[in-house]
């Protein structure tokens, strides 16, 4: 009886590994799903920091923001005068190599909010192609817009839309 | 189990040798497998307590400056009112409440002016933007405009802020 007992215990044996290894690939398994999981996070980390960068880069365009001596107090100030000017003149897309550099794929433009709504300025616009789109995320940066001519200011929104 | 008959000098000596290096070899290999899974298991667990979820950045950067640059734009925004300031017509307000002095279009005084004129901006863009909020300009502990509702979890606020004197203060509270 020594043989059936030797098969016995060498089934013991191999039942074990079996489930030792099965045990071990659904901890790889699971293993594998968190890791997917934590670099789509990370993935979206990234991008969320990229619309700050592209935010306060738009923010801070020296090609729109209100000079330091007209205006004392800068903070968040648009010249209206700097935006006719981009929004007429294309300065932007004839230079378009440059500030595909510093903006990417986005679209950045002021929108008036009080007294006239529904005034819009162009600043870039570089849109992915349509085949290439993959979504976009708009941030929303409400700004002083200042007329240096009449010395008003109005309230308007600087937005700023980063494509993946 | 294993019976060894032994001749000694003595007599006939009787060893008995169970099989018992086997099973502790099985034993010892089942507890290496529990501790290896327990290990694994408690490694999978402190790194999902440990590692916190990243912060929504964007949502956490967008709120703050939302709060402080909507305060600070409207302040200065210059209003259909005689040309002046809204930071103008709310030190008006507040220097003589309940209305104010000076008189706006349509009939309006400075106080209700103002109000209208914060409550259209937020409206067009907050609101817009299907953020709650809870915008507030007080003096002392007197409130002169209240709009929105007050937050009732987390809020990220504005700070303290900007071109009205005289102990007014604007706030603007965005829910989380």
């Amino acid at each position: 009886m020594k043989t059936k007992k030797s098969q016995v215990k060498m089934f013991e044996t191999i039942a074990i590994l079996v489930i030792f290894f099965f045990l071990v690939g659904i901890g790889f398994i699971f293993y594998s799903k968190i890791k997917q999981t934590s670099q789509s996070a990370e993935s979206e980390e990234y991008f969320s920091t990229k619309a700050i960068e592209l935010a306060l880069l738009a923010e801070f365009m020296p090609e729109i923001r209100c000079s330091a001596d007209i205006v004392t107090d800068i903070q968040n100030c648009i010249d209206i005068g700097k935006l006719d000017v981009l929004n007429n003149t294309g300065i932007i897309e004839e230079n378009l190599n440059y500030y595909y550099n510093i903006l990417g794929y986005s679209d950045i433009y002021v929108a008036e909010i009080y007294p006239n709504s529904g005034i819009v300025w162009r600043i870039y616009s570089n849109p992915k192609p349509a085949n290439n789109f993959l979504g976009k995320v708009q941030t929303q940066i409400p700004v002083a817009i200042y007329d240096s001519i009449s010395n008003k200011y109005s309230f308007g929104v600087l937005y700023a839309d980063l494509y993946r | 189990m294993i019976l060894y008959l032994t001749n000694t000098h003595s007599g006939f000596y009787m060893q008995i040798f169970t099989d018992k290096s086997k099973k502790s070899q099985m034993e010892i290999m089942g507890l290496v497998i529990i501790i290896i899974l327990v290990s694994i298991g408690m490694l999978l667990t402190i790194q999902f307590v440990v590692k916190k979820q990243p912060e929504d950045i964007r949502k956490t950067f967008t709120h703050e400056q939302l709060a402080a640059n909507t305060v600070y734009a409207l302040l200065r925004t210059t209003t259909d009112c005689k040309d002046r300031s809204l930071a103008s017509l709310i030190q008006d307000c507040s220097s003589n409440r309940p209305n104010g002095l000076i008189n706006c279009r349509e009939g309006k005084l400075s106080c209700e002016y103002a109000e209208d004129v914060i409550s259209s901006v937020l409206n067009s863009t907050l609101e817009k933007w299907n953020k709650d909020y809870y915008f507030t300009i007080k003096s002392g502990t007197l409130s002169i405009i209240a709009l929105g509702s007050q937050c009732p979890n987390a809020k990220t606020s504005s700070l303290p802020c900007c071109p009205i004197p005289t102990g007014i203060i604007a706030k603007l509270d965005i829910c989380v």
